[in-house]
Order: structure tokens, then sequence, then C-alpha cells
């Protein structure tokens, strides 16, 4: 009976309750709207004083005051018909370079590169003792690579042998400068006893099996 | 409602006479209620239409303030020629004013110095609501006269007419007035376009390109300073669609400031100026020769031993060759006496013919108010036709020889210049006046004039220029020719194999100077001009300068007798 008796109310409650959310959502629209509004006009004044800028800049680099400064600071002049080439033909015929003897040495020693190490065919050939530092230099990377366990140990001796190496050959040749000086830092003397050939062997074998395989240059 | 409803149902404890007269009451109140209730619901009801239907999205685009009151002009690259700027005017309400006057008088005069204490008193003291004390300010000047603080000055944005360029192009663009109204130029011709609503929004292109103006009015102004003419002008043309890419002359004026520049700057040359162009006529005279049949053979010789005589004149020439000559010869000696003859051959109907075939006869056909009718002979005697070959006797602009020598060389096709860019298709056919053979000649010819004649030194490497020279006498203010007074010309195309356009440069009264050792001819005067200029312009239209090529003139070289110089 309550109920029933405030039907009524509850309808208008209701009715109330849908109009004012009716209103809210109209406002909410509104309020997007001139929001939408104002952004337009931003849009519309930012672009007017784009074209101010455009127009002040035009008027202050007016080709009259290039042409001014052209003439106190640049003096460019009219390029003149050698200055343009009709093709990658006439392009070539600029390449007068003939390519020295030098050139062609350094070319043939980029060719052996790839082929072997740098090091192997120089060294032997030069001093026999600075082999081993050579050899030694780039073992400890083959030895990264985990390839083969025994020469684990080695490691260590390899890189410890390296200080004595370049202590009886001084005239080794002048690549090697680069990766001697790497395992320099961690030297001991006393071991070369352990350098023997096999180990010697060994390393020069995997470095030259990595470098084969991975290393180009 | 429900208060209505309970009322009713209930037993009315009146009498019968009673209860009529209280239900009319509330009979009388219900219409009342009804009337609130409908007043109250016709307001929520047209609230709620008001806000269900407001279009608030055409808030922003009230007087869209991008569309510029009136059109940019462009140049046919879109570079901005002509741009309208909201500037500062700078005003007072005389009756207003609270300070002392005189004292701001002067103060104002000393920030403009451009009017007197006693005109802005003047000024201040006008018996009106409102008077301009500066228009088109500058913010500096604005900020100054703020900062008087007088609070019957006024500021106010209008819009104003800018040209970025300043001088550049200044008489082609024309002015306008304060009001916005275009007083000169293209601003004039324009001025229906430009302000219309549907269109001011899109900028107006016109076939100028400002490199190649710029460079024109720079290289003119140059040699008109250098060689103490009173003038100059230059052309440049598109020999295949008519469109002029430059067009200057010297002096210029800023249009800016129109008003304030010197009245004799405002002259255009190239197309109020009428003079007589003298021998770069002579290649018209010979293609019209060609295609009437007069000169039916380059080999045909014609006699230049003894000058020509019309009753008491007598035509001459400044380096006699005292020999019967070819065409070729004659173009690159520049032989008055044989063109004589040949313009003698020709008679006055077919001479006629030709000049109003290229359009001497009437005004040239370009958008410009500023325009003159050349003078066209009204006698055409045999002293007339005669000296006409070599532009004597007739005046026209140096824009109808550009549009002459355009058809001279694009195939015969003769095309009225025009200011505005074209599309591509809507270039105007043209009507025909020379053949295609004889074009192709006249190539040759020019090619020839400038590697072995007197336009050697516009000859540019590379951009295959050919031309011709044209010195004429001016006639001097106590009236007759003056030898001292000249008008020097050099018309030209390039590149010759295949023409693209015609560079026209005239010099008015040039002076000699220590350069061009004295000499006023224009072989000193205006070819050197055509040359930097298109040194410097060819590349940026599109020629490259090849050393290479060159148009094929062979077989007109053995007609060339060995006393060339």
């Amino acid at each position: 009976m309550i109920v029933s008796g405030f039907k009524p109310v509850g309808w208008v409650a209701g009715i109330g309750a849908a109009a004012l959310c009716c209103y809210m959502l109209s406002l909410q629209v509104a309020s997007e709207r001139s929001e939408l509004a104002s952004l337009e006009r931003q849009i519309v004044h930012t672009r007017q004083e784009i074209r101010s800028l455009q127009t002040e800049l035009g008027t202050r680099g007016r080709l009259q005051q290039l042409e001014q400064w052209n003439a106190e600071v640049l003096a460019l002049s009219a390029p003149v018909a050698d200055q343009f080439l009709e093709s990658n033909v006439s392009l070539a015929r600029f390449d007068v370079q003939q390519p020295s003897l030098d050139d062609r040495a350094r070319l043939r020693m980029a060719a052996a590169d790839t082929a072997q190490p740098p090091a192997a065919p120089a060294a032997p050939a030069a001093a026999p003792t600075a082999q081993p530092a050579l050899r030694l230099a780039s073992a400890p990377v083959a030895v990264q690579n985990g390839t083969a366990s025994p020469t684990r140990p080695l490691v260590r001796r390899a890189s410890l042998v390296v200080d004595p190496a370049p202590a009886p050959a001084p005239p080794p040749a002048p690549t090697p400068a680069r990766s001697a000086s790497r395992p320099a830092a961690p030297a001991d003397s006393g071991a070369s006893p352990l350098l023997d050939d096999s180990t010697l062997r060994d390393l020069g074998a995997q470095s030259r099996s990595e470098r084969g395989g991975g290393a180009r240059n | 409602m429900a208060t209505l409803a309970a009322h009713a149902a209930g037993p009315l404890p009146y009498r019968d006479e009673d209860s009529d007269g209280l239900s009319l009451t509330y009979h009388r109140l219900m219409l009342v209620l009804l009337l609130f209730a409908g007043v109250t619901a016709l307001v929520v009801l047209r609230l709620a239409y008001l806000q269900v239907s407001t279009d608030r999205s055409g808030v922003a685009a009230i007087g869209n303030p991008l569309i510029p009151p009136r059109a940019d002009i462009v140049d046919r690259n879109g570079v901005p020629l002509a741009r309208t700027i909201d500037a500062w005017s700078i005003g007072v309400h005389p009756r207003r004013v609270i300070g002392d006057k005189a004292a701001l008088a002067a103060r104002l005069a000393e920030l403009m110095p451009e009017r007197s204490t006693a005109h802005y008193l003047a000024l201040l003291n006008a018996d009106s609501n409102y008077r301009y004390l500066a228009r088109r300010a500058v913010p500096e000047l604005v900020a100054a006269v703020n900062a008087i603080g007088e609070p019957a000055i006024v500021f106010n944005r209008e819009p104003e007419r800018l040209y970025p360029q300043t001088a550049l192009a200044g008489h082609i663009l024309g002015w306008t007035d304060f009001d916005g109204r275009g007083v000169a130029g293209m601003e004039r011709v324009l001025d229906g376009r430009l302000t219309d609503q549907a269109l001011r929004g899109q900028p107006v292109a016109l076939s100028i390109d400002s490199r190649v103006q710029s460079t024109m009015e720079s290289e003119l102004a140059a040699a008109v300073a250098a060689q103490s003419a009173e003038g100059g002008t230059g052309i440049v043309l598109d020999v295949q669609t008519g469109e002029i890419v430059a067009m200057a002359s010297a002096p210029t004026f800023n249009p800016n400031a129109a008003g304030r520049s010197d009245p004799s700057a405002l002259y255009n040359r190239a197309t109020m100026g009428v003079y007589e162009l003298g021998s770069v006529f002579k290649p018209i005279t010979v293609a019209a020769a060609l295609e009437a049949g007069v000169v039916t053979s380059m080999a045909q010789r014609w006699d230049a031993g003894s000058p020509v005589a019309i009753g008491r004149f007598r035509i001459s020439d400044d380096h006699p060759l005292g020999r019967a000559i070819t065409v070729p010869e004659l173009l690159i000696h520049s032989s008055n006496i044989a063109t004589a003859r040949i313009a003698d051959q020709m008679g006055p109907e077919r001479m006629q013919a030709a000049f109003r075939g290229l359009g001497f006869d009437q005004a040239p056909p370009i958008e410009l108010n500023e325009r003159a009718r050349p003078l066209w002979p009204r006698d055409w005697g045999r002293a007339t036709v005669l000296t006409s070959g070599f532009g004597h006797g007739i005046a026209v602009t140096p824009l109808h020889l550009a549009s002459a020598y355009a058809a001279l060389v694009n195939g015969g096709i003769w095309r009225p210049a025009t200011l505005m860019r074209l599309e591509p298709a809507a270039v105007p056919d043209g009507r025909r006046v020379f053949s295609e053979a004889t074009s192709h000649r006249m190539r040759q010819l020019l090619r020839m004039i400038v590697t072995h004649g007197t336009g050697r030194r516009a000859d540019a490497p590379g951009f295959r220029i050919g031309g011709k020279t044209g010195t004429a006498e001016k006639v001097s203010s106590t009236g007759g020719y003056s030898r001292r007074l000249n008008v020097s010309t050099f018309a030209a195309a390039f590149p010759m194999d295949r023409p693209r356009y015609v560079v026209v440069v005239m010099m008015d009264a040039p002076r000699g100077n220590a350069e061009t050792f004295g000499l006023t001819t224009a072989a000193w005067t205006a070819a050197p001009v055509v040359k930097s200029v298109i040194a410097r312009t060819g590349p940026l239209l599109g020629i490259i300068p090849d050393d290479n090529r060159d148009i094929d003139t062979s077989e007109l070289l053995p007609l060339v007798g060995g006393s060339g110089h």
C-alpha cells in the first residue's frame, strides 16, 4: 500500500533522474564542443601567426637582400658549362687517379688476408721467434669458444708466455703490435718453459680454424 | 494533480447555490493553474529545444580570419609577391584629448617627423571625432606613441597590402590605395578577382619567376648605373607560351611606398615606352622577305657598296663594306643599305603586312593598363618603307619586340604576351606569321650574329645564344636625331638549337664609360647584360649550358666573307 502511494514519487524521481542524466550528457557535449571551438580558434590563431612569420621571414630574406649579401660576403658567381655533367660517363671522366704500385700491393695483401691470418705469412718470414707471440695473442679467443676442453689450461699458460716472447723477438712484423699489446697486461715471468711445441701447434691450429670460419678481416 | 483528484473525490459540504459558485471558482482556479502550468511547460520545452538544437559548431567559423580580405599574388613558383597583413594604425579622437595639446603635438612631431608640430596641433584641435595620425605604423612607433599615455590616442589593426620583395616587379604588381583598391599594375587589373568572396582564399599566380626577375632587375640596375643611362628595360619571355618570366624597368620603385617614389620611376619602359629600336628589326625584315620570296637564297647578294638615296636622305652604313653582300653578311655586319634594298623590294604592302602580323600596329596584348600604342607611320612612302626595314620611322615597345622575336625563333607562331601563369592546356594557339623553315633559318642567322658578328659580347659559353644588336639614335629634346643619344637594344633567344626563352634588354640613352671605351652601342651596353642574365638564370630555367651542343650553321658560314671583324 505504502509502496503504491510512493509510486508517483518514484516515477517523478525516476524521470527527474533521467532528465538530469540527459541534461548532464548534453552539458558534457556542450563543454566538449566549446573546448573544440577554442582549440579551433587556437589553430586559426597559430596559422595566422605562421603566416605573419612567413611573411616576415620572406621580407627579411627577400631576393634583393640575398643579392646584396652575395655581393658583399658570399661572392658566388653563375656556374659555367664545365660545372654541369650530362651523364655518369662524363662524371667518370674525372676519375683520373691511376692506382699506384703501393695501392696495388695493398690490394694483394687484402686478398691474402682472407685466406690466412695476417700475421701468419709475415711473421715466420721475418723472425721465427715472433711466431709464438702472435699465435698466442689470438689464442684466448679460440678458447672462449670452448671447442676443445683440453686447451683450457693452456690459456693461462699461453697468456703468460707472451711477455718473455717479445724480448727475444724485437723485430716482429709491424702488424702484430696491436695483438701483442693485449696479452701483455697479465704478463707473468717464468712461464716460458711451459710453452712447448705441441702447445703452440694446437693453439695455432685453433686460431687458424677460428679465423678461417669467423673473422674475415 | 493528486491533490485535485482528492478534493474532487470528497463530498462537498456546501449548498447547491454555494456549490455552484464554488465549482465556478474551482474552474477558474483550474484555468489559471493550467495557464501557469502551460506557460511553464512552454518555457521548459523552449529551453530543452534550445539546449538540443543549438549548433555550436559554427562558432569557430565566424569570419574565417585565414581568408585574407584581398587575395595574395604569387609568382609562378608560389613565392609571395603581394600579401595582406594586419598593420597598426594610430588615430586620435581630438575632442577627447585631456593633455596639453601643444606639448602632445611637439612630442608627436618628435616621434613622427614626417609632419610638423603645427600640423599635429591642427589635427588635435580639429573639430571631428576621429583623425588618423599615422597608417601602416611599425610596432616600435606604436609602442612609443602608446608610452605618451594620452587616452584619446587609439590604435587599430587594419589590413595592409605588403609587398615582401619590396621593389621586385613593382611595375608589374602596381599598388593599392589606402582603401585596398588596386590603382596600378596587376593589382588594378585583377582587382575583381582579388577581392572576390569566393576566390580570395586562393592566391593568384603570375607568370613571373621571381628569381629571374630579381636577376634581371639587379643586372639592369647595375648596367644603368655604370653607364649613367636614363633608364633601361629587360624582358624574359617564354617563346612557346608567351608568358613573361621577367619584366624589369629601371629605375624601379617600391610599391610599399609608391606615393613617395620618384614619379619618373613609375614609368614602365617595357610596355609604356615606344622606341625606334633600330637594327633589331633587320632579322624581322629578312624573315618577312624570306616568307615573301624576296630573298630566295642565302647566297643571294645585295649591293651594299653605295648609299641608298631617297630624296634628300641617304641611307648609309657605319662600317661600309663597299661590295655586294649575302644575307648572313647583312645581319652579321648589320648593313642598313642592304636591308633598305630588301625592304624596297618588299614594298609598302608586304612590309606593313609583316609588321601587322607581329602586332606592331596596336598596343601590346598584355593585361596591364600601363601600355602604349606604337607609333605606326601614317604615310607608308618609300622613305618609310626603307627606314622601317632597319627599325627607324616606326616606334614600338620593347615588349612588341620580345613577342616578335619569340615568333621568329619558335617555329613562326606569334602568341600574345601574358603576365598570368598558363596551364599547358591554356596556352593560346597563336597565329602563324613565319613558316617553320624561315624560323629555322632565322635561328641559324641569329646564332651567327653572336658567334661571328656584332653580338659577340653576349655569347655566354654553352648557352647557344642567338640575337641581334640594335643601336638607334634617339630624338633629342631639340628635335632631330642625336648621334650621342642612343637607344641600345639587344634582342636574343636561347638556346638556339631549341629556343626556350627570348631575352630583350634595352638601354635608354646610355653614356659610355671606361669599360665600354666610351661606346654607347648595343654591343657594349645591352649585350653584356643579356649575357650575364642568361648565364645566371639559364640553369634556373632548366637550360643547362653545354659546350658540345649548338645549332648547325656550317651551311651558312661559307657565305660570310673575310672582311668580318
